[in-house]
């Protein structure tokens, strides 16, 4: 990778820059190869090169809005002031809970974890409404797994499980598991099978060798009946009712898994958000374990947010869990269900919430949003939402990846740099965060001192 | 004699309480119960700042109010008795290894975790993972018994190793989750997926259930080991009629995803 | 001292320690229990030669058993608690387990238990499931007819076998039906059983032998037919038969229950004689003077 510079050509052009091997964070394949066009005088990007559809949108759309950097009660203040706010909520709260984190660079991500360490904190990402189950699943039953790039070289079986990413990461097939050529797959396509297992033909569909459709809600049965044919038992004959799958294409799929050199089950929301949840992650990381007895076979999930795997990542190296972390009692406490945003909104656990890049507002259940409306809330957030609106503390942040630098991971656990197009005036998440940081020291040294 | 403790003061969040139990409180002055430590969310308060304590530390304790959000009441208890007039928050009993719990109300999430021994009753409804492990651990209760007259949530004894469960109305899904052996009663119907992945133990269910394809059918029978619990059961306070003591129940075994040890017993009306 | 008719004779009966058990055995309908527990009983008589004493304590209605089905108590005792464990697994193996619809329970809530269902479960072949329930654990072994219940282990506790009573008559019938009636009287008690056919002896004997590997013999002193042939025996003139009763128990209260009431009965039906064997006093730890029992009352 080469580092972001002023081509020569570019120099009689002073307001156009070039910004090559930049970082697309709109989706989890983080595509890292990006060449930026930007037009400096207009805070925009021209020409996303490499970029695909949602990519090209996420770069071409973006601009610098008028707004103000920090807000109390929709009231503009300077940004000093609101530091001092939400400080003042965070130390006050007897439950501050934190949620968000999957659209920050892991720098900030660091941070919100040392608040939480101070005010004794619960934090948890935004894995929890998507993946969670699938994190549930990695502790109960392990997981099997590699990089993008060794399937990219060897996998010549790739099965992708209730997700589309056609539509959702139109550069996974490219980048990474169909077309691209690789080591041990010389031809590329030609080179390996392609499944699709999916309750519906989606536009992901015409790329796959062959579409399993399987009834909505049967995932699980599915996987079951596969995991019970690979160890040699029996299923129910009527398979094919209870599941809509075939016993022969059953047998087939099985064979086909049994006997690949490098097979990878790539799963999505599809699977993990469905009834059964985490047990349907487990029951494919179940699965792929089981398969390893024949051939390397691997398993995947296929991430939504841009850096929602950092924030996987940073919650756990900081505190040995992946979200839903609990501080009150001075070290971390790990319990989905209890200490998950979801549900501890719904039961009314929490007296004040930090809201970082996510809009709970918007797509929590009724009865999360109505205890959120009664509490104070600091939202982060680099473009209005519902709920910034609703906002007690609400802070406009540069976006990252475009405004900002740092590291986020791929969907693969992979850390990659991020290279900013153009500055912006807003701060970045990490500098408010380490704002509020400095500040609630400070109140816990006065507290500590009191005290005393 | 037992002590009692009213809840006066409205938790603002939730209160951990692992104090109210009578290995804690056994032979405590009263002022001495009033001063003992619990969490209100992030800060560290003392049982008298919430709740009204009458006698000094016996090993009967009556709890008085609606305790829906105080966690962990009777925590690792060994003996003696807990009574809660009304509702129970999380992780009733917690750890408990003997001694019993009756909640005359409902009971949250995690009932029982990480039981050895002892006995919780629950005259109303508990939430999910009712005597389950927690999230992480590869066994669920090793003894003890955990008896729900009204309705469960999802993964009913999940990973459990040992114990009885038994309840009254529904359960949810994924009843027996992962069980390594011990014994599941459910008699007002389970939601799908029950036994998922268990290696040995018994499912028993008054109403039909949908068995995943992993379950075979073996033949009915009227199993002589039941009639020994649903009298157990009986004794107990529920009420078992002479259909389900005696009646024919289909016997199904499974997971073959596992060992294919485990059995699903379904009544057959017929 | 006269009992009516009846001469009791101023004697008492010595008695041993053993081991004894409970055997609760139900089954889908009574016949089915009755035919498991005949078996299970069968050459128990003495453990001289059948290495354990057995016989029915009582039946027991289908609202009193643990599983709520028709059922029979047995008492089983043998010398050691070691040789309970044994003779509990063979007999329950061979005897209830075979009984179709059978199931078979302690009887005994005990300090002191020995291995049993732990030992018939390897029956099961490794298809056996443990269960425990309130406390207590017991084997279900899958069999051919279903499923056979049988308890982990089983209470055993000191008891007390040998306790008797003879009846001395100037015709065998009277002797007879004064030792049945007795038989009778005395199963009615809890806790008791008389391991001989119907309760009643009709060969007593004594130990020892002129013969080398005998270990009992005829008790000569009270056999008729030896009167005048012998020098030691113990039988007024015209005394035609003697029968003996005898009986086991759990404790020495319902022992001595039993052998009150049986001196009673014996005594309604006009016996001559009511005596008791003993071996003057050395051999066994309890005695029972009949006069005492009598007295007692
Ligand atoms: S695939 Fe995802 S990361 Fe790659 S360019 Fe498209 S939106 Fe951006």
């Amino acid at each position: 990778m080469s580092e972001t510079k002023t081509p020569e050509a570019a120099k009689d052009e002073p307001n156009i820059r070039i910004v090559e091997d930049a970082t697309c964070t709109f989706c989890g394949c983080v595509c890292d190869d990006m060449e930026l066009t930007v037009d400096l005088d207009a805070n925009r990007i021209t020409k996303a090169k490499n970029a695909c559809v949602l990519g090209r949108a996420w770069f071409l759309q973006h601009g610098i809005e008028d707004h103000p950097q920090a807000m109390i009660d929709g009231r503009e203040v300077p940004l000093e002031e609101a530091m001092d706010e939400a400080a003042r909520i965070l130390h006050e709260a007897k439950f501050p809970i934190t949620y968000g984190l999957s659209d920050s660079p892991c720098e900030a991500q660091r941070v919100a974890v040392a608040i939480n360490d101070l005010v004794l904190g619960n934090i948890d990402t935004t894995t929890s409404v998507c993946h969670g189950p699938s994190g549930i699943a990695f502790q109960g039953v392990g997981e099997s797994t590699s990089t993008l790039g060794e399937v990219k070289n060897r996998a010549d079986l790739v099965i992708y499980w209730g997700g589309n990413p056609a539509e959702s990461h139109p550069r996974h097939f490219t980048r990474y598991t169909v077309t691209p050529k690789g080591r041990y797959i010389p031809n590329g396509k030609k080179d390996r099978y392609v499944v699709l297992i999916d309750v519906r033909k989606t536009p992901s569909a015409p790329v796959a060798d062959q579409l399993i459709r399987v009834k909505p809600g049967r995932d699980f049965e599915l996987l079951w009946a596969l995991r019970a044919l690979v160890r040699g038992r029996d299923v129910d004959p009527d398979i094919e009712k209870i599941t809509g799958v075939s016993r022969e294409v059953l047998d087939e799929l099985v064979e086909r898994m049994k006997n690949c050199n490098f097979g990878v089950l790539f799963f999505g929301m599809g699977l993990t958000m469905t009834r059964g949840r985490h047990f349907n992650s487990g029951a494919l990381l179940a699965l792929a374990t089981d398969l390893n007895k024949y051939t390397h076979f691997v398993a995947k999930p296929v991430r939504g947010h841009g850096n929602v795997t950092g924030a996987d990542n940073v919650v756990s190296w900081q505190t040995g869990y992946p979200f839903g972390v609990n501080f009150h009692r001075g070290y971390p406490r790990f319990n989905p269900g209890e200490y998950t945003t979801v549900d501890l909104l719904a039961r009314g656990d929490a007296d004040a919430a930090l809201m970082i890049a996510t809009d709970p507002a918007s797509n929590f259940p009724k009865r999360a949003i109505e205890h959120l409306k009664k509490i104070p809330v600091i939202s982060l957030d680099a473009k209005p939402t519902y709920t910034s609106r609703q906002a007690r503390v609400a802070f406009m942040v540069a976006t990252y990846g475009i405004n900002t630098g740092g590291t986020v991971y791929r969907m693969d656990d992979v850390p990659i740099t991020l290279r900013p197009a153009f500055d912006s005036p807003f701060p970045t998440d990490e500098e408010v965060l380490t704002g509020i940081h400095t500040r609630l020291k400070k109140l816990r040294a006065n507290g500590r001192k009191k005290a005393a | 004699m037992h002590t009692e403790l009213e809840l006066t003061t409205a938790p603002e969040v939730p209160i951990e309480a692992e104090c109210l139990s009578p290995a804690k409180i056994k032979g405590l002055s009263q002022s001495g119960i009033e001063h003992l430590a619990m969490m209100h969310g992030n800060r560290k308060v003392r049982v008298g700042d919430f709740f009204r304590v009458t006698g000094n530390g016996q090993s009967s304790l009556r709890l008085e109010g609606d305790l829906s959000r105080v966690k962990y009441i009777g925590a690792g208890m060994k003996e003696g008795e807990v009574r809660v007039n009304g509702s129970a928050g999380m992780h009733l009993g917690a750890g408990m290894s003997g001694g019993v719990i009756r909640v005359s109300g409902d009971a949250s999430d995690w009932v029982g975790p990480e039981m050895s021994g002892g006995r919780i009753e629950v005259m109303g409804n508990a939430g999910h993972m009712v005597g389950s492990a927690y999230r992480g651990q590869r066994v669920g209760i090793m003894g003890g018994e955990i008896l729900i007259h009204g309705n469960v949530k999802n993964e009913l004894g999940s990973a459990m190793r040992r114990g009885l469960i038994a309840v009254g109305g529904q359960a949810g899904d994924f009843v027996g989750v992962n069980m390594r052996a011990g014994t599941i009663v459910v008699m007002g119907g389970m939601g799908i997926r029950a036994g998922a992945g268990m290696v040995r133990g018994s499912i028993i269910s008054f109403e039909p259930v949908e068995l995943l394809p992993t379950f075979t059918y073996s033949c009915w029978l009227r199993p002589t080991f039941l009639r020994f619990y649903l009298c157990h059961l009986g004794q107990s306070g529920f009420e078992i009629d002479d259909d389900h003591m005696g009646g024919r129940y289909r016997r199904y075994c499974g997971d073959s995803v596992e060992e294919n040890r485990g059995e699903i017993l379904v009544f057959d009306s017929r | 001292m006269r009992v009516g008719k009846t001469e009791v004779v101023d004697t008492f009966a010595e008695a041993f320690g053993m081991w004894g058990a409970r055997v609760i055995i139900t089954a889908d309908t009574k016949n089915w229990a009755r035919a498991a527990a005949q078996s299970f009983t069968g050459f128990a008589t003495s453990v001289i030669r059948c290495k354990c004493e057995a016989a029915v304590e009582c039946e027991i209605s289908d609202t009193d058993t643990p599983d709520l089905r028709p059922g029979i108590s047995v008492l089983l005792f043998a010398m050691s608690e070691k040789d309970m464990s044994a003779r509990l697994v063979e007999r329950i193996g061979q005897c209830v387990m075979t009984c179709p619809t059978t199931a078979c329970y302690n009887g005994l809530e005990n300090g002191t238990t020995v291995p049993v269902g732990q030992r018939l479960r390897f029956f099961g072949d490794g298809h056996q499931i443990a269960k425990v329930v309130g406390g207590r654990k017991f084997w279900r072994i899958p069999i051919m007819g279903g499923e056979f219940l049988v308890d982990d282990v089983f209470g055993v506790q000191p008891a007390i076998g040998g306790g008797n009573l003879l009846m001395l008559g100037r015709s065998g019938r009277t002797a007879l039906r004064a030792a049945s009636g007795a038989a009778d009287a005395m199963r009615d008690v809890a806790g008791v059983f008389l391991p001989f056919p119907q309760g009643v002896v009709g060969s007593g004997s004594k130990v020892g032998s002129r013969y080398k590997g005998m270990i009992a013999s005829t008790n000569e002193a009270y056999c008729p037919t030896l009167r005048g042939r012998v020098e030691n025996s113990a039988l007024p003139e015209g005394i035609a038969a003697v029968y003996e009763v005898v009986v086991n128990g759990l404790d020495e209260n319902a022992l001595r229950e039993a052998m009150r009431r049986g001196i009673q009965a014996a005594a309604e039906r006009g016996v001559d004689y009511v005596s008791a064997g003993n071996y003057g006093g050395t051999l066994g730890q309890y005695k029972f003077h009949l006069y005492e029992l009598l007295e007692s009352n």
